[in-house]
Parts: C-alpha cells; structure tokens; sequence
C-alpha cells in the first residue's frame, strides 16, 4: 500500500484538486467565483471587466480591453503551464463568430449539422420549411428495427438541440419517447427534422448587444398533447440579450386534467431554471455596478389567463384541490427572496 | 408559488399566445405559425432558406 503525496492524473480525486488549485489561485488575484457551479469568474479592475470561464482545464478569458485579458493571461502563464489557443472559435461545440460591427455573438453548430446530414445520407435531400407534421401521433413499436439508424439519429439532433438549436427541443423529445420501440415512421420523423436541418444548417443563436439585458421567460404547455399516455408537455424559454439562453420541451410526469394545471406544472418546471438564472444575473450584476442589493420581482409569461388568476387566487376550489402536492411546496418559500425549488424538487 | 405571488415577488405577466416563445417547445407548429416565430426574432432564427 502507498500513500499518494498529490492527486495523480486519472485519479477521482484528482479534478476536484486541480479545481482547488485553480480556484485559490483566481481568488487570490481578486476574482470573486459567481457560481460554483458554472465556474464563472468575475473581476472588476480599474474600471475593467474580465471574465474566466473554466470548463475542466480548458479556460476562457473575456475582457473590456485586450490589455485585461493578457494582463491575467500573464499572471496564469506565470503559475501554470498553458497553450493560448488565440480568438475563441468552438465552445463545447458550437462554433463561436463574433461581428464586432454589428455587435453581434452568433453561436452555432453549421459544421456538426454539416457532418451529420453527410453521416446519415440526407445531404441531397429537398430541404423542408417545418419541423414535424402537425399532429403528429407516434405509437411505439413492440419491437425495434434494427437496421435503421434511429437511435444515432434521435441522438445527434439532441445533441444539436442542447446547444444552440432550441427550435429542436418539442421533435426531439417527442422521438426519444421511442427509442426503445421504433420502426419506418419513427425513423421517417427524423428524416423530416434532418430535412429542416439542411435548410438552416448556418443558423445559430444570435445574441446581440444592442437586445434586451432583461432576462425574458416565458412558459407555456400543451394539454394532453400525447394521444397514448394524456400528459401534457411542459416549455419553457428564457431570451436574454436577443437570442434564447435556456429551454426545455418535457413530457409531465402526472396528468393533468385541465389545462390550468398543465400551465401549472409547467410554470413550477421554469420557475426552478427562472431561480437559479436570475441569481446568476443579479451577481454578476452586483460585482460590475458595485450594488449592493438589486432584489426584485422575477416575472414570468404566461399566456393562460386561467393559470394566472389561479395562481393569485388563495382559495382552494373543488376542481383544483386535486393537483399535486408537489406544485404547492413552493408556499414554503416565503421566508425566501423567491421561488428557490432545490429544497423541494 | 401562491405565496411568493401574492406577496409581489413573482409577477405573472399574460401574453398574447401569438407572441409566445415557448410555443415551438410545447408542439409541432404549421407553416403561417412558424413563419410569424421567425418574424419575432427571438429565438433561433428559424428561417427557411429558399
């Protein structure tokens, strides 16, 4: 038995020490950590804002001026053994194009979309202008044809919706339903989402800094919208600075029986993302105008009257009393600043 | 949720469902439905390249 005198490479323990190390050493040079959890470094000096990303080992520096970037550049080159990669081009895969005259930040995935139109044969298909047929109902197959690629299918368009393709997000949830169950109709919907692809494959996120810096969400949901099981879907979308920043397209874990409910769930589901965004903001906020407390209603839009006069309305009726407990643990929050779900999701 | 939106710190704001932009998360949208997405700019640009 030997005794480790440091975290070997390849060892568990070994990210969250180089984490530490790193960690210490951003602070030590005034960086104040955003949030642990998206390793967001922040740092206001002399008017200047630079900003370090980490990602494992890999980091990302933004700065009000180049002189701020190579200024901590310098300072992590002096402690650690590194290689600048330059201007940043890909993050986590998507593909960064920064036009500075239009003040313009696109993210992108043309190259991914590129290869995975070429992998499953589809480049010299007609391009089509929608998404799936409306009202599409998919049935699973009690058994899987294995010789169509449905699950590689279904899996690169995730990918693509993760990253900067929220238009993605209701199809390919829809066709992950099945991916246990499928055959030619299945697959022929992911054709469909492919042939879409090919008529948008240079079409990304757009953020601009001229748009909004008000975090706009938005949350909807469908009732009943899966003819074989009756759950409702849940959407949600958060727009900040032109172009959407999170979203999510979920099939509801219980029925809902009416409408307001379904808007109800689905109002639970954003509030969760809608928390921890606005905390993210607000500190960021914080640090850059030296505030100090910058509290404030977080509003959410819904586009059901029903579910907003229910919400308000602190009388429990008949016909509502029946939603699930889960949906009202919030009430417990009120000793907190908002809707913080982590306690009770 | 009741509590923290009668005591103002969640507001609940209703919009048009033409100006959703969580519509294309929650269902297969038509080709007018699409089109009007793509006017508002907001996500994704979804245009259709002819």
């Amino acid at each position: 038995m030997c005794r480790l005198l440091q975290a070997l490479y390849g060892l568990k323990q070994a990210p969250k020490t180089w984490y530490a190390k790193l960690d210490a050493f951003l602070k030590s040079q005034g960086f104040d950590n955003i949030d642990p959890n998206a390793c967001l470094y922040l740092q206001k000096d002399d008017g200047e804002i630079i900003i370090v990303l980490v990602y494992i080992d890999d980091l990302r520096l933004v700065g009000s001026s180049m002189e701020a970037i190579n200024k901590i550049e310098k300072a992590l080159r002096k402690r650690f053994e590194m290689k600048d990669l330059g201007e940043a081009k890909v993050i986590l895969g998507p593909e960064i194009s920064c036009d500075r005259m239009l003040g313009t930040l696109m993210l992108s995935h043309g190259k991914y979309a590129a290869q995975v139109l070429e992998k499953f044969s589809m480049a010299e298909y007609n391009r089509i202008a929608t998404l799936l047929e409306v009202g599409l109902q998919l049935a699973k197959s009690t058994k899987s044809d294995g010789s169509l690629p449905y699950r590689e299918g279904a899996g690169s368009l995730m990918y693509l919706m993760v990253g900067t393709r929220p238009n993605l997000a209701f199809a390919v949830g829809k066709q992950s339903r099945f991916v246990s169950g499928y055959g030619k109709e299945h697959w022929e919907s992911v054709k469909r989402v492919l042939r879409y692809i090919k008529g948008s494959v240079d079409k990304g996120l757009v953020y601009n800094k001229t748009a909004s810096g008000i975090l706009q969400r938005f949350s909807d949901a469908d009732w009943a919208g899966d003819h074989e099981t009756r759950r409702s879907t849940t959407g949600f979308m958060f727009i900040f600075g032109g172009a959407a920043v999170s979203w999510a397209s979920n099939s509801q874990k219980t029925v809902a029986l009416f409408t307001i409910e379904a808007e109800y769930m689905a109002l639970f589901e954003a509030s969760k993302e809608a928390v921890w965004l606005e905390k993210l903001i607000q500190r960021v906020t914080m640090l850059v105008t030296q505030s100090d407390n910058l509290d404030g209603p977080v509003s959410i839009k819904v586009d059901n009257s029903g579910c907003i006069h229910f919400a308000k309305n602190p009388v429990e009726h008949k016909r509502t009393k029946h939603i699930d407990i889960r949906y009202h643990t919030l009430c417990g929050m009120r000793s907190r600043r908002t809707r913080s779900s982590s306690s009770t999701a | 949720m009741r509590d923290a939106i009668t005591t103002d710190k969640v507001i609940l704001e209703h919009c048009l469902t033409d100006e959703m932009a969580a519509d294309p998360m929650i269902k297969e949208l038509a080709k007018v439905k699409h089109d009007k997405h793509v006017k508002l700019k907001i996500c994704v640009d979804f245009k259709y390249a002819p």
